[in-house]
């Protein structure tokens, strides 16, 4: 079961504008996907699924396979995503991630500086996972729906 | 026990044992004290200490901890600088426990803080440097897999820093539990010596003044009162030389056998007094009897009861009474009385003539107590002595008065005649023909008659004239007061008359007859002899003139 997702789909915006409404932050500057390895059976993903692994704190996929995140840092989407399915700001997600570190609650994922770096990555992996602007998308990659 | 022989030492040992009890309790006290005072000075020096320093430690590397965050979130060096010098005081810190905590020897601490301290060096060493590092750099990421490290290591002993603060907590809390429920049980265990203490000074100090001083003393008391009744006093057995409650009871034995042999007992003298055959009567001052002897008793033939409390005089009397009333104020005054004859008034009324003496007795300050009274009965001796009187004066035969008498009595009247002036006759009689009936009859048959003789002499002259025999058959009569010669004759015709009678002899009538010379008083006759010899010689003129018939003796006539 394939669900391409579409970039203009009203679900999409009304989840962005959504978020914007409740995080009250600034509006996101990019849209972005949630791209896992094109061969995870997954198609979609609870916003708060998402929150868990990004935060580290779901560490395993369904199927038993370790989730491997990586986090892009690409400018354009790391705010949006951070706010839309973080729920918080970048910098928030920066400081919880050094005190992840510090304190050593967990490695925090690697960061990636591109799009490229990160698709390639998720491909390379079968368990990861990570968030690319929609053009970026290739097909070692699958790209998941984010259920709110 | 030879060391408990003065009673100074009794005294002491019964004090010794009260004072050892107290220096037990005190020394119980002490060690109480002491124990108390160790678990405090252990308390102030190392559980307090390692409590508090545990505490700040936890408390230090806490806030050593956040700064190093702070520096890190913040990539503020100054932070991390200021982290790091933390380390200056956390270090000693964690080397003072380590030495107080070898200290406390508790076993389950010190190991614990050493590897705090272990661990907490080896995390210093990296953290100083890599956190350092990490903010120089500005990506805390560089360094990841070590900070991730650290990270864990400063978890792990943030855990452990309170752990141990905890666990300092949790072993001071029972160090002072365990402390208390201590000086609990001493309390008890003081409770118990001070009362084992006070049982064991009663009971031994009881025992030793029972067994050393109040028993031996009770017997002494015993031996007193034996003594004081009169009873035999055994001699106490000393069985310990120095002894002086012994020493006591034997000198008091002693005391008693030497008063045995230099005094006597109200016994052996009441044995004397009751075994005398004189009576004895002891008087009180007011003169009544107050103890008698037996031989009073027997004497009186009064009771005890009835004797006791008489007024002497009703028992003591004199042939004159005023010789009563001298001797008795004479008794008051202490003087003595030595035998003199006076008499006892007994049960049945009669005079008990009795030879009396009496002195008086004094108290030792010199009052008169009382006054010993001896008497002694003199009844048979003083008729026997009436006898030998009698004998000596009168006539056995006839009862009348003897020539000795007779002698007497003329030698009274002559004086008296001469000095009040009056008359008197004297009569010498003799029987005629006497000797024939002596003869004839025998003497018991003469006797009679002169017996009958004197009864009829005495008859016919009063009760104041003297009638005597001067032997055999010679008479003497005394007229001691006369008016006249004429009454003299009168006397001596009525004795013709009387004597003339006839006598009746072993049934025989049988007649005798008197002849009587007279010879009155005058004052030229002051002899008794003469006047004697001058009736003498009238009788013999009567005789001579034919007998039985009395002559007149006039003088130059005869």
């Amino acid at each position: 079961m394939m669900i391409t997702l579409n970039k203009r789909t009203g679900g999409l915006i009304l989840v962005i504008w959504l978020f914007a409404v409740g995080a009250g932050g600034a509006e996101p500057q990019g849209d972005f996907v949630m791209v896992v390895n094109a061969d995870n059976e997954v198609t979609t993903i609870n916003r708060k699924d998402a929150e868990l692994i990004f935060l580290n704190k779901q560490r395993s996929w369904p199927d038993g396979k370790n989730i491997s995140v990586v986090i892009n840092e690409n400018p354009k989407i790391y705010d949006s995503f951070s706010h839309t399915v973080l729920r918080r700001s970048s910098q928030q997600f920066l400081v919880f991630r050094k005190q992840m570190l510090f304190r050593g609650q967990g490695m925090p994922p690697p960061t990636l500086k591109t799009d490229k770096d990160v698709v390639a990555f998720v491909g390379e992996h079968v368990g990861g996972i990570s968030y690319v602007s929609p053009d970026a998308v290739t097909q070692a990659v699958k790209v998941v729906s984010i259920l709110q | 026990m030879n060391i408990l022989c003065s009673i100074r030492c009794k005294i002491w040992a019964c004090g010794s044992v009260a004072l050892l009890s107290y220096l037990a309790a005190t020394l119980a006290t002490t060690w109480v004290n002491n124990e108390t005072k160790i678990f405090i000075t252990h308390a102030q020096r190392i559980d307090l200490p390692l409590l508090s320093k545990g505490d700040l430690a936890n408390s230090l590397f806490n806030t050593q901890s956040q700064e190093y965050e702070n520096g890190l979130l913040a990539g503020e060096q100054v932070e991390v600088h200021q982290a790091n010098i933390l380390h200056n005081q956390i270090a000693p810190l964690l080397d003072e426990m380590v030495q107080l905590s070898d200290i406390n020897n508790n076993n389950d601490l010190s190991p614990r803080i050493l590897s705090l301290r272990d661990e907490y060096n080896n995390y210093y060493v990296m953290a100083s440097q890599y956190y350092l590092e990490a903010v120089q750099k500005n990506d805390i990421f560089a360094f990841r897999n070590e900070i991730h490290q650290l990270g864990k290591l400063q978890a792990s002993l943030s855990v452990d820093f309170k752990e141990v603060a905890g666990r300092l907590q949790e072993i001071i809390n029972e160090d002072f539990e365990k402390n208390k429920q201590r000086i609990d049980f001493l309390t008890r265990f003081l409770a118990i010596v001070f009362t084992l203490s006070l049982l064991i000074a009663i009971v031994v100090v009881n025992w030793l003044a029972n067994r050393e001083i109040i028993d031996p003393l009770g017997k002494l008391k015993l031996m007193i009162d034996n003594f004081g009744r009169g009873r035999t006093i055994e001699k106490p057995q000393s069985s310990r030389r120095g002894d002086e409650i012994q020493e006591l009871a034997s000198s008091f034995w002693q005391m008693t056998s030497d008063l045995q042999l230099i005094t006597v007992s109200r016994n052996y003298v009441d044995n004397i007094i009751n075994n005398m055959s004189d009576s004895l009567i002891v008087l009180t001052p007011d003169l009544t009897v107050q103890t008698t002897n037996h031989a009073t008793l027997s004497l009186l033939r009064f009771s005890k009861e009835e004797l006791e409390g008489r007024p002497f005089r009703t028992i003591f009397s004199h042939d004159e009474k005023s010789i009563v009333d001298s001797l008795f104020h004479g008794f008051l005054e202490g003087k003595v009385v030595a035998n003199i004859e006076a008499f006892y008034t007994g049960y049945n009324e009669l005079p008990i003539p009795v030879l009396f003496s009496a002195s008086p007795i004094y108290l030792p300050d010199g009052t008169l107590q009382g006054i010993s009274c001896m008497a002694r009965d003199i009844s048979e001796l003083k008729e026997q002595r009436d006898n030998l009187e009698f004998l000596a004066n009168f006539d056995k035969l006839t009862g009348l008065p003897n020539r000795n008498l007779f002698f007497d009595r003329l030698t009274v009247t002559i004086t008296e005649a001469r000095r009040y002036n009056h008359l008197f006759a004297l009569l010498y009689l003799d029987l005629d023909n006497f000797k024939p009936l002596n003869d004839k009859y025998g003497h018991p048959t003469g006797d009679l008659a002169l017996q009958e003789v004197a009864r009829r002499l005495k008859e016919t002259v009063r009760d104041s004239d003297t009638v005597s025999r001067l032997g055999g058959d010679e008479f003497a009569i005394l007229l001691s007061r006369i008016k006249d010669a004429g009454e003299a004759t009168m006397v001596a015709t009525k004795i013709l008359d009387i004597i003339g009678k006839p006598f009746l002899i072993r049934g025989d009538q049988s007649t005798l007859g008197i002849s009587i010379g007279i010879c009155l008083s005058s004052t030229e006759i002051s002899n008794a002899n003469d006047l004697v010899k001058n009736a003498d010689m009238a009788m013999y003129a009567a005789k001579a003139q034919g007998r039985n018939r009395f002559v007149l003796f006039v003088q130059d006539q005869i």
